[in-house]
């Protein structure tokens, strides 16, 4: 029991085991949001544009994060405003920001001078390395959404459910979907760390079509998905200790493996109660 | 003494360049029953998205002397996911979003009365079904109790007959009959036969609106309003479709 030994004996062990834990609800809250609002190109969009912001970070000489934050933040803004000014068509739009991003995160970490990170870590997730800074955001972050969706559950689900209707009653739509577009663009940076660039949307998509299989209620795909998130942030914490895999690809293979066997599942009872 | 609660002057409005409605002019008062009518792409639709505010207006005003959260909406389509995961309660309740904004919390009121309705509109037993079990029917009648919920002041319709059973829906004229009473209503329908003798007013639109102050009205006058549309009388009388006016 070399792990159990080693979460005692190193900080950076315990950290990844609590950035698991906590990013693994914020998934499985902000995840059931981004499915169930069919906003999984969206979030794509989002994720790869912050790359730009990483780049800019390291030529900066700033936090990566901090860069990350900014990014995501503008690229959500963007594609919410636009989404709605429609001056452009809206998956034409992200396939935009998507790639500029990522050209922009690519030019700025080749005119920095003398010095060239590990750009796997960003790409695929690097959860051994989540710093004290960076788990207390999480928490925090977690914390703050889950209260929010706690406090203002029927508001965020009635809105989302029917945006038009809503407008029609001057429910508060706009206030509702730039606030969740900024926590969207904020819980996935917080797990770039975890997940990586390129495999973050996963933690975000499938424990919650997972969930779906087994669910109509918004309320309960949230609290399975995350049950389901931290099965494969633990799978990817252990890949990364024993193996050096990095953590995203072991979570995302552990979770396709959990839906797939969910739903041979689903499919072999639905087979038995038709009988 | 009935007020008027919105009042539509001398309104201009389309999509893009295509004029829909054409100096259109309308009162609604606190206890009228409106029927709407006109031919397809008339400008109905358009007149009530006007009223709601998501259509801009070219020129003219439209006056509301209640809030939005006061209007009761009946859509004619609608462009929710049918997947997503939320009950039918959950739908009826959301018709409070307007009047609840963002703090104000759903008391155990609020789900007894959503009880209430579900249970005129008999589909209190599908109150815990998610939406995407359900049929159109059913569908259609947890969206009349979403309109009904936040006891509005002014109730549209838009084609509320098109996917409920003649049964519920020779029920439901008679429970709109019983509700106009506390609110005004604006119903639209494309079949005039079937609405004529419920509403108490008819407003025909098709581009222009012409405002008829009584239930009854002739082919005659119809082609007079410039209003082409078909009349289903039920009965021995063959029906009857007026052609098409060139203006």
């Amino acid at each position: 029991m070399e792990f159990i030994s080693g979460i005692i004996q190193y900080t950076f062990l315990q950290h990844a085991l609590w950035a698991s834990l906590f990013s693994s609800v914020l998934c499985g809250i902000i995840g059931t949001y981004i499915v169930t609002k069919r906003m999984v190109f969206i979030s794509g969009g989002i994720t790869h544009a912050s790359f730009g912001g990483i780049g800019m970070a390291f030529f900066l000489g700033i936090a990566p994060f901090t860069g990350a934050m900014i990014f995501s933040l503008i690229a959500a803004f963007l594609i919410e405003w636009f989404s709605k000014k429609g001056n452009i068509r809206n998956d034409s739009g992200i396939g935009i920001l998507w790639s500029l991003g990522m050209a922009l995160g690519i030019i700025f970490i080749y005119i920095t001078p003398g010095f060239s990170p590990n750009l796997m870590s960003y790409l695929f997730g690097s959860i051994l390395t989540v710093s004290l800074t960076e788990l207390i955001i999480i928490i925090l972050l977690t914390v703050g959404v889950t209260v929010a969706f706690t406090i203002f559950y029927r508001p965020i689900l009635y809105i989302s459910f029917d945006e038009s209707f809503s407008k029609s009653q001057n429910a508060p739509v706009t206030l509702i979907n730039y606030s969740l577009m900024a926590i969207v663009a904020l819980s996935i940076v917080v797990n770039i760390k975890i997940a990586g660039i390129i495999l973050v949307m996963s933690m975000l998509t499938i424990p919650q079509n997972t969930a779906l299989l087994f669910s109509d209620n918004f309320k309960t795909i949230m609290i399975y998905s995350s049950l389901i998130c931290l099965a494969g942030t633990i799978a990817g914490l252990f890949a990364a200790f024993y193996f050096g895999i990095p953590s995203g690809a072991t979570i995302i293979f552990t979770l396709t493996l959990i839906f797939i066997f969910a739903k041979v599942y689903k499919f072999i009872s639905g087979k038995n109660n038709r009988k | 003494m009935p007020e008027t609660i919105i009042s539509i002057k001398n309104i201009h409005t389309g999509y893009q360049n295509q004029k829909v409605l054409d100096n259109v002019s309308l009162n609604i008062n606190s206890n009228d029953f409106i029927g709407v009518i006109g031919p397809n792409g008339g400008g109905k639709t358009t007149l009530v998205k006007s009223i709601l505010g998501s259509v801009p207006l070219w020129s003219g005003e439209i006056t509301l002397n209640i809030k939005k959260s006061e209007i009761g909406y009946l859509p004619q389509t609608n462009d929710f996911d049918k997947q997503f995961p939320i009950i039918v309660g959950d739908v009826i309740l959301s018709g409070l979003s307007g009047k609840k904004g963002i703090w104000k919390r759903y008391l155990n009121n609020d789900i007894t009365k959503a009880q209430e309705l579900a249970e005129q509109a008999g589909i209190s037993d599908i109150f815990k079904k998610p939406i995407g079990k359900l049929s159109g029917g059913q569908m259609q009648r947890a969206l009349l109790c979403r309109a009904l919920i936040n006891e509005p002041k002014l109730l549209i319709l838009d084609e509320p007959g098109t996917y409920v059973d003649s049964k519920f829906e020779m029920k439901l004229y008679d429970w709109l009959a019983d509700l106009n009473k506390n609110m005004a209503i604006l119903m639209i329908s494309h079949d005039l036969g079937t609405i004529s003798s419920k509403v108490k007013t008819i407003a025909c639109v098709n581009k222009h609106l012409h405002y008829h102050e009584s239930n009854k009205i002739t082919a005659e006058q119809l082609a007079h309003y410039e209003c082409p549309i078909q009349i289903i009388t039920h009965g021995e009388v063959p029906h009857q479709v007026l052609a098409k006016h060139k203006h």
